[in-house]
């Protein structure tokens, strides 16, 4: 009598641990907070990814001009039938045309890294602000298949490092 | 009725409250403009890599230059900083004690180059927007501080355009860091904070 009272009593007290242990899990999950963001929306819409490309631009456009320059002296030798100088034009033109295609590779590269260097904090600091656990970057590779709007915070993380960049 | 007084009451004591600039003592006013919730510093976070630029006040300029002067010429000096705004913007590496020009420096040479861009060429690759104009500077000086501290720091003026006496609009520094690759560092000030500045309540007052 005494035995089946003692191990009734054993079992809530289990069942009852066990029972809370599951709430707790329960709703530590769900203070969990999880958020998707766009990566490649992020990037493109940075501002300083903007002003950083607009600056190689015009830098770029000054040697594809350039390169005009000797098309046009090249047509010219050819009319003439200069053959020497035409040589010389288009090695010349040839030279100048890898020049611009690694320059532009090596200026993705760096608005690239330049971007990352800067943004990569501020989605640090931006998650400790909201009080997330975890960003999960989209990035349209396929690590992300689905979400709803619920957890897509890139327009305000886009806003974020913005405000941030503009130093106010 | 009650309302009515309340109101009027709130609106008195609000624009009193306002008319009146506050008064600082001449370490408290630099302790104001050194302070990051007063918005005249700014810092630039990168991955392993700081930048503050520190807004200076002409009263900020004169008690930090008179400090060890006992002639020093506050009236004359005043006169020279009319119309014009000047920036520190210093920066530091984060994971490490050695000055930024030195760290990761593969040689004498790379360390000559880098200070040589700071020497001559980033005051370049500075501006300052104010209201709707773009400034370039009209003075610049890389403080070298010959490694004794891991700080660096590029001072720069620039002359406001039309008769503004101080600065009135709202300003944004930008820096466009070529040589670290740290993209372009921006800081804004609007025209409210420098609306804001204290006065100081003293001026033969020094530090």
């Amino acid at each position: 009598m005494k035995n089946t009272f003692l191990r009734t009593v054993i079992l809530s007290v289990i069942i009852s641990l066990l029972s809370s242990g599951l709430v707790y899990v329960l709703l530590s999950n769900q203070s969990r907070k999880t958020a998707v963001v766009d990566a490649i929306k992020l990037f493109n819409q940075y501002n300083m990814k903007k002003e950083l490309e607009t600056k190689e631009k015009t830098r770029l456009e000054a040697m594809s001009k350039v390169l005009d320059s000797l098309t046009n002296k090249i047509k010219v030798a050819q009319a003439s039938k200069d053959d020497q100088t035409a040589k010389m034009l288009f090695d010349r033109f040839n030279q100048l045309k890898q020049q611009l295609r690694d320059e532009y590779n090596q200026s993705n590269q760096l608005i690239n890294q330049e971007v990352w260097k800067r943004l990569n904090p501020l989605i640090d600091e931006f998650g400790k602000k909201k009080n997330l656990h975890l960003i999960i970057g989209a990035n349209g590779m396929g690590s992300v298949l689905y979400n709803d709007e619920y957890y897509d915070l890139t327009p305000e993380l886009v806003t974020y490092v913005n405000k941030q960049y503009e130093g106010r | 009725m009650k309302v009515g007084k309340l109101y009027v009451v709130s609106i008195f004591l609000l624009s009193a409250t306002g008319c009146g600039k506050r008064q600082l003592n001449a370490a408290d006013y630099v302790h104001y403009v050194q302070e990051d919730k007063n918005h005249l510093k700014k810092a630039v976070k990168m991955q392993d890599m700081e930048f503050d630029i520190q807004y200076k006040p002409y009263d900020y300029i004169v008690l930090l230059e008179s400090r060890n002067d006992p002639a020093y010429d506050r009236e004359k000096r005043m006169k020279q900083l009319a119309g014009t705004a000047w920036f520190n913007i210093s920066f530091h590496k984060t994971n490490t004690e050695i000055s930024a020009l030195k760290e990761g420096a593969t040689s004498l040479d790379d360390y000559d180059q880098r200070l040589n861009y700071f020497l001559n060429y980033a005051s370049k690759d500075i501006v300052l927007v104010y209201g709707g104009d773009t400034l370039k500077p009209v003075s610049y000086l890389f403080e070298n501080n010959y490694n004794v501290g891991p700080e660096e720091t590029m001072v720069v003026g620039f002359v406001f355009p039309g008769k503004d006496p101080a600065p009135l609009k709202d300003m944004q520094i930008s820096y466009y860091d070529r040589l670290f690759h740290n993209g372009i560092i921006k800081a804004s000030f609007s025209a409210e904070t420098l609306k804001e500045i204290p006065n100081l309540l003293n001026t033969n007052n020094k530090i």
